[in-house]
């Protein structure tokens, strides 16, 4: 497994107290100028540092800053879940504890284009209720494959942000 | 999800135009051309792992050649009655459990500790309470029209408000 070198702000923790604090105070900066940064085009989906063992819930990987400065290296400790075996070469992704705004926004595209069918065509016949079931079951089908690809890789970049309307024709970037 | 809008005026299937049906064909072509870009990305990411590249580049592979059949397809609506359409939820369907399927064989791809229930819940709360609406305005418009259904014939003002 190549294991990709450790941040900065991990090495310069020092035995002693005001290394610590210094190191505590370039943490908490670092995490301040990450979150407060421009937008980047592109973001990993991967979990920075990679390394198997911490798992994330929190969005942005700032909060999972202090956890692994205090934290022991759980990979001291073996492997619990597949007998001892050291992990597949498999990466290790962000992991959201619940929908990111970015998703709720595009449910709500979803929604407000059944409602405008619902409102152009009432359904008084068969076949204007099979007309409907088609329309719907097209673009939920679209909804479940982006949700699919969204639930495991989204990020938050520029790249990110239009997948909104990435369904929909290029107008709709505008 | 805009372009979905732009269709449905239009888009009935006991008097298909064959326009719409193109738009709708293209748009998904679109609409999967994007994602074989996305998982590309997430392949660019990956490129280290050893294990993680060849279920991300089934995806691609499977997300470009669907788009490239929703394209073909755009062509052959040349007018007319078709049940064409029908083509599309097979090739639909098919991404879908091909989805699935990969899912449960590679680790890269797993939906292990990721919030899909929460998502659908939020999709399912989110219909549910536009279709409450629709049931609030339905309401409203009998009991605005409440005469309606006693007198005949009925009023003028409850036939022009519907």
């Amino acid at each position: 497994m190549n294991k990709p070198p450790p941040p900065d702000i991990l090495d310069s923790t020092q035995p002693t107290s005001a290394h610590r604090t210094m190191a505590h105070k370039a943490a908490s900066i670092a995490s301040i100028e990450r979150e407060y940064s421009a937008l980047p085009l592109l973001t990993s989906p991967l979990i920075p540092g990679g390394v198997r063992g911490t798992r994330s819930l929190g969005p942005t990987p700032a909060s999972t800053l202090p956890r692994q400065l205090s934290a022991p290296d759980l990979e001291e400790f073996g492997y619990r879940d597949d007998d001892g075996a050291p992990p597949k070469d498999v990466p290790e992704f962000q992991k959201h504890a619940d929908a990111t705004a970015i998703e709720v926004f595009y449910d709500l595209f979803f929604a407000a284009n059944l409602t405008v069918f619902s409102d152009v065509t009432d359904i008084t016949n068969t076949e204007k209720l099979a007309t409907f079931v088609v329309y719907f079951s097209l673009i939920w089908f679209n909804w479940a494959l982006l949700g699919l690809y969204d639930v495991r890789f989204i990020t938050d970049s520029i790249f990110g942000k239009p997948l909104v309307d990435r369904t929909g024709s290029w107008s709709a970037r505008g | 999800m805009v372009g979905f809008a732009v269709i449905c005026p239009n888009f009935s299937l006991s008097a298909q135009q064959s326009g719409t049906f193109q738009t709708m064909s293209v748009i998904l072509m679109t609409s999967r051309l994007t994602m074989a870009t996305q998982y590309g990305t997430i392949l660019w990411y990956c490129r280290g792992y050893r294990h993680a590249k060849v279920p991300l580049a089934i995806m691609i592979g499977l997300n470009f050649v669907a788009g490239m059949i929703y394209l073909g397809l755009g062509f052959s609506f040349g007018g007319g009655q078709t049940a064409l359409y029908s083509i599309w939820f097979i090739i639909t369907a098919i991404e879908v459990l091909v989805s699935l399927g990969l899912s449960l064989k590679w680790d890269v791809l797993s939906f292990q500790g990721t919030h899909l229930a929460s998502r659908v819940s939020l999709l399912t709360f989110i219909l549910m309470g536009e279709g409450l609406g629709l049931v609030c305005l339905g309401v409203v418009r009998i009991v605005q029209n409440a005469n309606s259904w006693s007198e005949y014939p009925p009023p003028l003002h409850g036939r022009c408000m519907y």
